[in-house]
């Protein structure tokens, strides 16, 4: 489990005349991740995220990282929110493996997943090429709002430049082959990778489990798309991007379950006029009461895909 | 004499003086204002105020929406000349703050608020909004009505704007000021807008039409240009 290792977030706000800006004060408390990564795998582990919201206390580790060991040095899937989360889990990776990193695959542009990667030599960060130019285009936006919400944990973290694109189907690294799965649907770029000799499908965010999947940059069509190319695999364990891995595949049908239900209700409270706060409010299935942060990402949600269906179906009226 | 703050904001005393000094002040827990459990988008916070439970009381007048650490702190007037005092919208947030509503009833402005968070947080945090380049869609209003509770009717409209507030470089205000909604040329509800009010100003509102006659809807900006709508009454929209 990550954790941090401090929970104290004093935030102050000062008071201040009109127009100056408010003076914001963060205690000086000691602040480091603590990586425990768990066996999931022969050679492989599982730094399981935070069932949480990015907070100033958690510092935005709430992804899940995994880490294989291969001949050639170990391989991540992700990286973390923060340039010192990954190199944290560079320590940890070490010391697992006894090797240095030799690959970070990123799976797609989310802050809580992509920032760590700055704590490694950019020739070994790959990603796709939709990744690579979308880290270009809006990563430092991204970044700034991090900063915002987890504060001082992201000090020295910098947009990560990815140098290669990964092209072919797979690669080898050391004994293990990766098989690359570009889709998108949670994003518009999330590469799912299957290794081959562990039978580990990483799903990255297009998978959820027991954890409310998150919609900020979702196409729910592409997305149950993506869900149809992975179901068929036959994967020994399923690694989601928040959540436990486990056999079968349990992640995607939940995942599948929570989307189909999120448009349903926020489609049919459009139906029925009411606004986004109205439409925060509304009952939500019993089944998803054991998912973590259901009702938190059921008002994101509102708010990411109301205001569409506003623009694209009120009928235009005017004169 | 101002009460003093439930919320403990620093800047409610110069609020109260600058907004709500004609008349004496009362915090009341009937005007509600609802938030969302964490700013998605700073330049679009969503927000109800619900003074509903004032009518008990009689009949209401202007509602007043304040943000006490925002550049145009008085952010909308509502005044429900035959409308219920509710009114659900988005905002534009520059940090987290005191929102607030105060609602005039029989010589007392009641105020209730909520504190919003603006450091919030999810898989991603949207960055600010640029100036808008393709203006050729300004002005263009979508709308539509429901039968509600009590006989009222309930309106959602949007109108296509940029709502600039003159704080980007390069973008000087350019904002919707006035919304006015009105059946067989009878006002039911005037909204005052301020800069920050979100691009794309969207409103849900609770108008008295009676017989659920058709609605028009006129909105002016600061350039001068007005927009007009009409749309039918929730009976017509079955």
């Amino acid at each position: 489990m990550i954790g941090p290792l401090s929970r104290r977030a004093a935030l102050a706000l000062g008071a201040g005349a009109l127009a100056a800006p408010l003076a914001v004060t963060t205690a000086r408390a000691r602040r480091a991740y603590d990586i425990r990564p768990e066996p999931i795998g022969d050679g492989v582990w599982l730094a399981r995220g935070l069932d949480e919201p990015i907070t100033a206390q958690n510092g935005g580790a709430i992804a899940n990282v995994v880490i294989f060991d291969t001949r050639e040095g170990a391989v991540l899937v992700d990286a973390g929110p923060s340039r010192a989360y990954g190199e944290a889990l560079r320590a940890a990776a070490r010391e697992l493996t006894g090797k240095p990193v030799a690959r970070v695959y990123l799976t797609h542009i989310h802050a809580d997943h992509v920032f760590g990667a700055g704590a490694f030599t950019p020739d070994t960060v790959w990603t796709t090429a939709a990744l690579r130019d979308d880290l270009a285009a809006r990563g430092d936006a991204l970044a700034d709002a991090m900063y915002r919400v987890a504060g001082d944990w992201m000090r020295g973290t910098e947009t990560p430049a990815p140098a290669r694109a990964v092209g072919a189907e797979t690669e080898d690294v050391g004994e293990r082959r990766f098989r690359f799965l570009p889709l998108a649907g949670h994003t518009g770029s999330d590469l799912c990778l299957f290794e081959e000799r562990s039978g580990l499908l990483v799903a990255g965010d297009l998978a959820f489990l027991d954890r409310a999947p998150t919609t900020p940059d979702a196409d729910l069509g592409l997305w149950r798309s993506a869900l149809d190319t992975l179901a068929p695999i036959s994967a020994r364990r399923l690694c989601p991007g928040h959540g436990p891995a486990e056999a079968g595949s349990r992640g995607l049908k939940q995942t599948r379950d929570w989307l189909d239900m999120i448009e349903e209700r926020i489609d049919d409270g459009f139906e029925r006029g009411l606004d986004v706060i109205e439409l925060m409010a509304e009952p939500l299935p019993a089944w998803t009461d054991r998912l973590a942060v259901a009702r938190y990402e059921f008002a994101r949600s509102v708010m990411h895909r109301l205001p569409r269906l506003e623009r694209e179906r009120l009928p235009a009226r005017s004169a | 004499m101002i009460p003093p703050d439930p919320l403990n904001s620093p800047l409610w005393p110069s609020m109260a003086a600058a907004h709500l000094a004609d008349a004496p002040i009362a915090f009341d827990e009937r005007v509600r204002v609802i938030l969302p459990p964490v700013t998605e988008d700073q330049t679009q916070a969503p927000l109800a105020v619900d003074a509903r439970g004032l009518l008990a009381d009689g009949p209401v007048g202007d509602v007043l929406v304040i943000a006490d650490l925002n550049p145009f702190p008085l952010t909308l007037r509502l005044s429900p000349v035959k409308a219920a005092p509710f009114v659900a919208f988005r905002m534009k947030i520059e940090q987290g703050t005191a929102l607030r509503a105060a609602v005039r009833q029989n010589g007392v402005w009641r105020v209730g608020g909520a504190y919003l968070d603006a450091a919030g947080g999810g898989c991603s945090v949207k960055p600010a909004t640029q100036a808008r380049a393709d203006l050729s869609t300004v002005g263009e209003i979508r709308a539509r009505s429901w039968a509600a509770e009590n006989g009222r009717t309930r309106l959602r409209l949007r109108i296509d704007h940029p709502m600039d507030n003159g704080l980007i470089a390069g973008a000087p205000a350019y904002f919707v000021e006035t919304v006015e909604i009105s059946a067989a040329g009878a006002p039911l509800a005037r909204l005052t807008l301020s800069e920050a009010v979100a691009p794309d100003p969207t409103f849900t509102l609770l108008v008295e039409t009676g017989d659920g006659a058709a609605l028009a809807i006129r909105a002016r900006d600061n350039n001068g240009a007005v927009f007009d709508a009409r749309l039918p009454g929730p009976e017509a929209e079955r």
